[in-house]
C-alpha cells in the first residue's frame, strides 16, 4: 500500500516540484503516470525511492514514511522496492548473471540462493542464453530486461520504473511490458511506471495518473491517454 | 592510484616519524641535563649535628625543593679523587672542602629563587649551581620537544587528508557502482568495507617506508656517532627498545591514517545520494 497525503516538493529553481499530492496505490496495482517534461514525475519516483525527501506531506509505503528514513536506514527500506531507469545502470564489468546477482550478493543472499534465484529470474527475463554475455553485447530491450531481472531478484513487493521504454523500439517496448504484467500477475508486485509512451498507454489500458505543473490533474482508473 | 597514495602517506610519516625522533631524543637530553641539576650548598665548617638536621628541615621546607641528601666533606674529597685521579689523595690529611647538601629542585624553572633562598639561610656558606646559561638550554629544549609534538601531530592530519583525497579520486570512477549498490539496498559498512580495507593496507605499506628508513638511518647514526654528540649530556637514546615501539606505533598511525581518510573519503562519496 502506498500512500502520499499533502506532498509537495519544491526546487530552488521552483521546477520539477509536486504540489500538494494525495494519491494512494493498492497493492498489486499497476499504474501509469504521465505527463510533460517538468511535470514532476521524476520527482514523484525519486520521493518513493528515497532519493528526495519531500518539503510538506508524508509518504508511506507498505507503512514506512519514507520521507523520515535516516540515510542509513534506506537501504532496508530500498530492499522492498525495486528501481527500473532508462538509462538501464548495468556494471559495465559484470555478465548479466553477475549483475542480477550482484543485487543478491549486496543483500547478503546465500550462494545457493543466488544461483537458484538468478537462474529463476533468467527464465522470466528470457535471458538464459545471454547468462555470461557483458551487458554492451546485449541490445537496449535486452539491457532493460537485465535491469527488470536484477530489480526483481529480491521480490520487491514494489517495482518503479521509470520510462523503462524510453529508449526502445514499439516492438521492444511491448516485449518490456509484457514482462512488466507478467511479474504484476505472477508476484502480485504493485508497478507504478512513469512513460510519455502514449501508444504504450493506450494499447496496455491501466490506472492513469496525469501530473501537470505538480498536480495531479487526472487520475483515471479505465486508462489510455484518449480516455483522458 | 595506489602507489600515489602510498608514497603521500610514506611522506608524512617519514616526515612525522623523524620529527618525533628527534623529539624523543631531546627530551632525553633535557632529562639528562635536569638529572645533573642539583643545587650544591656548602654548609659552614664546625656546623653541630643538630643545626645541620635543623638546616636540613629549613632547606626541605621550601617550595620546590625535592629531596635533600647529605654528603660529607670526605665523600666529597672521594668523589673529587675518583674523577681527577689520586693527586687530589694529599688532601686527605687536611681536607679543605664543605660538608654540603645535594639539593634537587622541582620545576627546574624555580632554581634561581630556591637558590636565593637558600644561600640567605644561617649555617650556608655559599650556593653553586650551573648558573643561567643551563636554565636556557632547559627552556630552548623544551620548547624543542612541544614544537616537534605539534608538528608531528600536524602532519598527521595532513596524512588523513592526502589519504582521503587519494581515496576520492578512486573513488570517483567507481561512482557508479556505488550509486547502484545504494540503489538495490546495500548497507553503507557493506559500501565502505572494501574501501577502508584498501585504506589499511595504503596505511601498512605507507607505514613500511619510512619505518625502514628512519630505523636504519637512527641505528646506524648511533653506532658512527658512539651514541652521544659532543659529551655525555647529549647523549642518544638507544635504538633498542625505543625503535621496536616508534615502529609498532608508526604502524598503528598508518593503519588508522588509512582508515580513516578512506573512511571520510566513501562517506561523502555515499552521502552525495540520499
Amino acid at each position: 500500500m502506498i500512500s502520499l497525503s499533502h506532498v509537495s516538493k519544491l526546487f530552488p529553481k521552483g521546477v520539477h516540484a509536486l504540489n500538494h499530492v494525495d494519491l494512494n496505490i493498492d497493492d498489486g496495482e499497476f499504474v501509469y503516470v504521465i505527463g510533460a517534461t517538468g511535470s514532476g514525475k521524476s520527482t514523484l519516483v525519486r520521493i518513493l525511492n528515497a532519493e528526495e525527501v519531500p518539503d510538506t506531506g508524508t509518504v508511506l509505503v507498505n507503512g514506512i514514511d519514507v520521507g523520515k528514513l535516516k540515510h542509513r536506514k534506506i537501504p532496508k527500506y530500498r530492499r522492498q522496492i525495486g528501481c527500473i531507469f532508462q538509462d538501464y545502470r548495468l556494471l559495465p564489468s559484470l555478465t548479466v548473471y553477475e549483475n542480477i546477482a550482484f543485487a543478491m550478493e549486496v543483500v547478503g543472499a546465500s550462494r545457493k540462493e543466488i544461483k537458484q534465484r538468478v537462474a529463476e529470474v533468467l527464465d522470466l527475463v528470457d535471458l538464459k542464453e545471454k547468462a555470461r554475455s557483458y551487458p554492451d553485447e546485449l541490445s537496449g530491450g535486452q539491457q532493460q530486461r537485465v535491469t527488470i531481472g536484477r530489480a526483481i531478484a529480491n521480490h520487491p513487493s514494489v517495482l518503479i520504473a521509470d520510462e523503462p521504454t524510453g529508449n526502445l523500439d514499439p516492438e521492444k517496448s511491448r516485449e518490456i511490458m509484457d514482462l512488466l504484467e507478467k511479474i504484476n500477475q505472477t508476484y502480485g508486485t504493485t508497478i507504478i511506471m512513469v512513460t510519455h509512451d502514449s501508444t504504450i498507454v493506450d494499447e496496455y489500458k491501466k490506472r492513469t495518473i496525469m501530473l501537470e505543473g505538480g498536480f495531479v490533474v487526472h487520475d483515471f482508473a479505465k486508462g489510455g491517454y484518449k480516455s483522458l | 592510484m595506489t602507489v600515489s597514495a602510498i608514497l603521500s602517506v610514506a611522506i608524512a610519516l617519514l616526515l612525522s616519524m623523524a620529527m618525533f625522533m628527534v623529539t624523543i631524543n631531546v627530551s632525553k637530553m633535557t632529562q639528562n641535563i635536569e638529572g645533573q641539576l642539583e643545587l650544591q650548598v656548602s654548609l659552614s665548617p664546625g656546623l653541630s649535628d643538630d643545626k645541620k638536621e635543623s638546616l636540613e628541615k629549613e632547606i626541605q621546607s621550601v617550595s620546590g625543593v625535592g629531596s635533600v641528601t647529605f654528603s660529607s666533606k670526605n665523600q666529597e674529597l672521594d668523589k673529587l679523587i675518583s674523577e681527577n685521579g689520586e693527586m687530589f689523595a694529599r688532601y686527605k690529611d687536611a681536607n679543605p672542602l664543605y660538608d654540603i647538601y645535594l639539593v634537587e629542585v622541582n620545576p627546574l624553572n624555580t632554581l634561581e629563587d630556591v637558590s636565593d633562598t637558600i644561600s640567605t639561610m644561617d649555617g650556608v656558606v655559599e650556593v653553586n649551581y650551573g648558573g643561567g646559561a643551563i636554565t636556557r638550554i632547559i627552556d630552548v629544549f623544551s620548547s624543542a620537544r612541544l614544537g616537534g609534538l605539534l608538528i608531528t601531530v600536524g602532519l598527521m592530519f595532513l596524512g588523513v587528508f592526502l589519504i582521503r583525497n587519494t581515496i576520492t579520486m578512486t573513488i570517483s570512477t567507481r561512482e557508479d557502482e556505488i550509486s547502484i549498490m545504494r540503489t538495490v539496498g546495500a548497507y553503507n559498512f557493506y559500501i565502505q568495507m572494501p574501501f577502508i580495507l584498501e585504506g589499511i593496507s595504503i596505511g601498512f605499506y605507507g607505514a613500511l617506508i619510512p619505518t625502514v628508513l628512519v630505523s636504519s638511518v637512527y641505528s646506524w647514526l648511533y653506532y658512527e656517532s658512539g651514541g652521544k654528540l659532543v659529551s655525555d649530556i647529549f647523549s642518544m637514546v638507544p635504538p633498542w627498545p625505543m625503535l621496536g615501539y616508534v615502529v609498532a606505533g608508526v604502524f598503528a598511525v598508518g593503519i588508522i591514517l588509512g582508515m580513516s581518510g578512506s573512511w571520510l573519503a566513501v562517506r561523502k562519496q555515499i552521502r552525495k545520494v540520499r
